[in-house]
């Protein structure tokens, strides 16, 4: 019984205000005493006999047991209703008489108090259980909305957590997945200065929540004598299946029936929460995996046309060469240069393609590790030299060593890709320029030329792939592939949570920049 | 039998190691072929081959095994031919014992540069190991007096500070190998020290003080998540 008022006034703070303190309640009875002595006095100056008298003194006791919670307060005021009533009314005035009927009056006084009071007792216990349904059914409907509106499994864990705890006062738990499976993953959470959490990590009660997960329900052994354990569990069930459980801490003694009914039925909305959430996730998943299916589609059709022509061109001049025995050296010459060439262009083709699986397919994010640019920028202007001789490259990198979170091939892949655009567009020998620098929280890149610029028609969707565009077939070092390079790049840039932009200049030639975040999880919105 | 250096190529793609042998036949060095990890073991002990070819993709044993079988008794010079553009494995295959690495597809000036590398390293002193009492280095404008601790290019002195001239000898006496960030971090700080930063730091530093225009390095150069590499001949 100690127990649970305890535990009431815990989950209701009010609760023990509403029902006065003693003092107050003393103060109530003394007054209303000194009202009916006084009253009484008055009303036997006119003449009113003691019978009548006598009603009202009862009448002040029923007054009495009803306004206070304890049914002493009424025992005490029937007693002193009793005296008083010899002491002020009965003959002798003033003194007492212990009349005859002194002892029914008191008896009688004392049971109507003992039937009021139990009376009382039941009408209040009736309204305090009424005040606790109708503040469960506001935490529940307030948390039912709070539900509706999370957007992600761990909001829904951590508002779960947070009613659990503030309504009960005790640590509590929520395990999402199987314990035994996945060590690390609960989320255990205690109230603040009110208990610990340990009591949720011994290897039993880890064995008992897997328990759960495996059976689908509580343990029926358990039920039996269920009141025991430190922990008190209720498994989050949706269709059959354990989409979780929670734990309420049971060292503070165990739950009542409410609160018990109350994690109940938070435990139903929250399995529809998360079973909402499960659909969800799983719409969304479907359409970034039909966006993915799409881009892949495009990249495929468009890489296939690509591809044809090199390898053919290679076919068609080996075979040559072997079959025809009498060429002309120069001839020779020529085709094994055109199968080189074609080759070339088909490994910077496939190292694009390989570029794109590095980004990883679930989240669309990339492995970063901290580099320094100018190296990266270095490495990758050594890289392109190898691949053309002739041309002329300058960097300029600041004096301050700029440390950028990237995937190293991704970014050297995206300077290739810009560098060799610039050397295909532009005169055999002319100058480009590769700047690195740092421009408000962003490392930026930027590739310019005096080539030949972007043609029109494209700078509208530079990234963009486009099958349907006719690729021009003449030879290998035209525009072809620069469309799938172009778009790669951006992938690349957008993973790293960056931009690029590319435009032509007024002098003539094209410029591209891109701009890569110098903190990790800083990211431009697209 | 010649004195010709001889190669041994491991390598099950038949058609790479035969332009690899034509090459290397052509550059007057001696072929022997192994196509699976077992083989190459086996050939290696009764050829005695100078150096050994090894690609990492093999079709019995990883090449990365094979790499280690071979480093329990013998320290010939391993160069790792790798397809993979993974910068981990190149790191593991240098850590465990390889003396270089070519990165398929691969030019054939490259391919002998580093053969030669790989080879002159082995006639002189042991894989990444002082040489016994060599007084410099010395290539295109920079030189370096290891006895005075003096390092200049063209005619000015280069001040660098005493970590940072460190790491200029150590990568002088390794000229044209490829040091790993670990390697170079134990060997400059001990093997306590574990912070990359630093080093890539202190390189940073190095560059600028060394190169002409240290965004566009011509001494030391980057290979970026491997390593560092002093070259050993200029380029053409």
């Amino acid at each position: 019984m100690r127990n649970n008022t305890s535990d009431v006034s815990l989950g209701f703070p009010g609760g023990s205000i509403r029902r006065g303190g003693k003092l107050r309640n003393t103060a109530r009875m003394v007054m209303i005493m000194l009202f009916t002595i006084v009253l009484c006095e008055l009303l036997r100056r006119i003449g009113i006999g003691p019978q009548s008298l006598i009603l009202i003194y009862m009448l002040s006791v029923l007054v009495v047991s009803s306004v206070t919670p304890s049914p002493a307060y009424g025992f005490v005021a029937a007693i002193v209703s009793t005296f008083t009533y010899d002491f002020f009314i009965t003959e002798p005035r003033f003194g007492f008489s212990f009349y005859v009927g002194f002892p029914i009056t008191l008896i009688t006084m004392l049971m109507a108090t003992f039937i009021t009071g139990t009376l009382t007792m039941t009408m209040q216990t009736q309204a305090r259980l009424a005040r606790e349904r109708e503040h469960r059914a506001q935490l529940l409907y307030e948390m039912n909305q709070k539900l509706l509106a999370a957007r992600d499994r761990g909001t829904i864990v951590e508002l779960t957590l947070e009613h659990l705890i503030s309504h009960l006062g005790r640590p509590a738990v929520f395990y999402t997945r199987d314990p035994n499976e996945s060590p690390g993953e609960d989320h255990a959470r205690a109230s603040e200065g009110n208990g610990d959490t340990g009591v949720f990590s011994s290897p039993e009660e880890r064995k008992r929540v897997h328990r759960i997960f495996a059976l689908g329900h509580t343990d029926p052994v358990e039920l039996i004598d269920g009141q025991d354990h430190l922990v008190y569990y209720e498994p989050v069930i949706s269709k059959g299946k354990v989409l979780g459980v929670i734990g309420i801490s049971n060292r503070e003694g165990p739950l009542n029936n409410g609160n018990q009914t109350f994690v109940q039925m938070l435990t139903g909305q929250v399995a529809l929460a998360l079973e909402l959430q499960n659909m969800s996730d799983e719409q969304s998943s479907i359409m970034v995996e039909s966006e993915r299916e799409k881009m892949r589609g495009t990249l495929l059709r468009s890489i296939s046309h690509d591809l044809r022509t090199p390898l053919t061109s290679i076919l068609g001049a080996s075979s040559t060469l072997l079959e025809q025995k009498e060429l002309a050296d120069e001839t020779r010459v020529s085709l094994v240069m055109d199968i080189r060439e074609n080759a070339e262009w088909l490994i910077r083709m496939v190292e694009n393609i390989l570029t794109v699986t590095r980004i990883s397919k679930d989240t669309r994010k990339v492995r970063k590790t901290l580099e320094a640019a100018e190296e990266v920028v270095a490495q990758t202007v050594a890289i392109v030299r190898k691949r053309f001789p002739r041309c002329l490259i300058h960097v300029r990198t600041p004096d301050e060593l700029l440390m950028v979170p990237m995937d190293t091939t991704l970014i050297s892949q995206v300077l290739i890709n810009l560098l060799e655009n610039s050397v295909r567009n532009s005169e055999p020998g002319a100058l480009i320029l590769l700047d690195l620098r740092k421009q408000c929280g962003y490392a930026r890149f930027d590739v310019s030329d005096s080539g030949r610029g972007i043609p029109e028609h494209m700078l509208d969707n530079l990234f963009e792939i486009n099958p349907t565009a006719p690729a021009p077939v003449e030879v290998v070092d035209t525009a072809r592939g620069m469309g799938i390079g172009l778009s790669i790049c951006r992938t690349i840039i957008a993973a790293h949570g960056g931009t690029i932009e590319g435009h032509n200049r007024k002098e003539g030639g094209a410029k591209f920049f891109f701009l890569l975040p110098l903190q990790e999880g800083e990211q431009l919105d697209e | 039998m010649t004195n010709k250096v001889k190669i041994l190529i491991v390598e099950d793609e038949r058609v790479i190691s035969n332009f690899i042998a034509a090459i290397l036949a052509a550059n007057d060095y001696q072929v022997i072929h192994a196509t699976t990890g077992k083989e190459a073991i086996a050939v290696m002990a009764s050829h005695g081959p100078d150096l050994i070819l090894l690609d990492l993709g093999l079709p019995d044993i990883d090449g990365m095994n094979v790499l280690k079988v071979i480093r329990e008794w013998s320290s010939l010079p391993v160069i790792v031919v790798s397809a993979r553009q993974d910068e981990a494995e190149k790191v593991e295959a240098l850590d465990a014992g390889a003396n270089d690495y070519v990165t398929k597809p691969f030019g054939n000036s490259e391919l002998l540069a580093r053969i030669r590398t790989a080879i002159r390293q082995q006639a002189g002193p042991g894989r990444r190991l002082p040489p016994a009492q060599d007084s410099g280095f010395a290539i295109g404008e920079l030189r370096i007096d290891y006895a005075r601790r003096l390092i200049t290019v063209g005619d000015k002195p280069v001040h660098l500070t005493p970590i940072e001239h460190k790491i200029v000898v150590l990568l002088a006496q390794n000229a044209g190998m490829v040091l790993t960030h670990d390697y170079m971090i134990r060997q400059i700080w001990g093997p306590y020290a574990g912070d990359s930063q630093v080093l890539r730091v202190n390189m940073a530093n190095i560059r600028r003080k060394l190169e002409k225009n240290p965004a566009d390095p011509q001494y030391i150069l980057t290979e970026v998540g491997v390593g560092y590499r002093m070259i050993d001949t200029m380029p053409d």
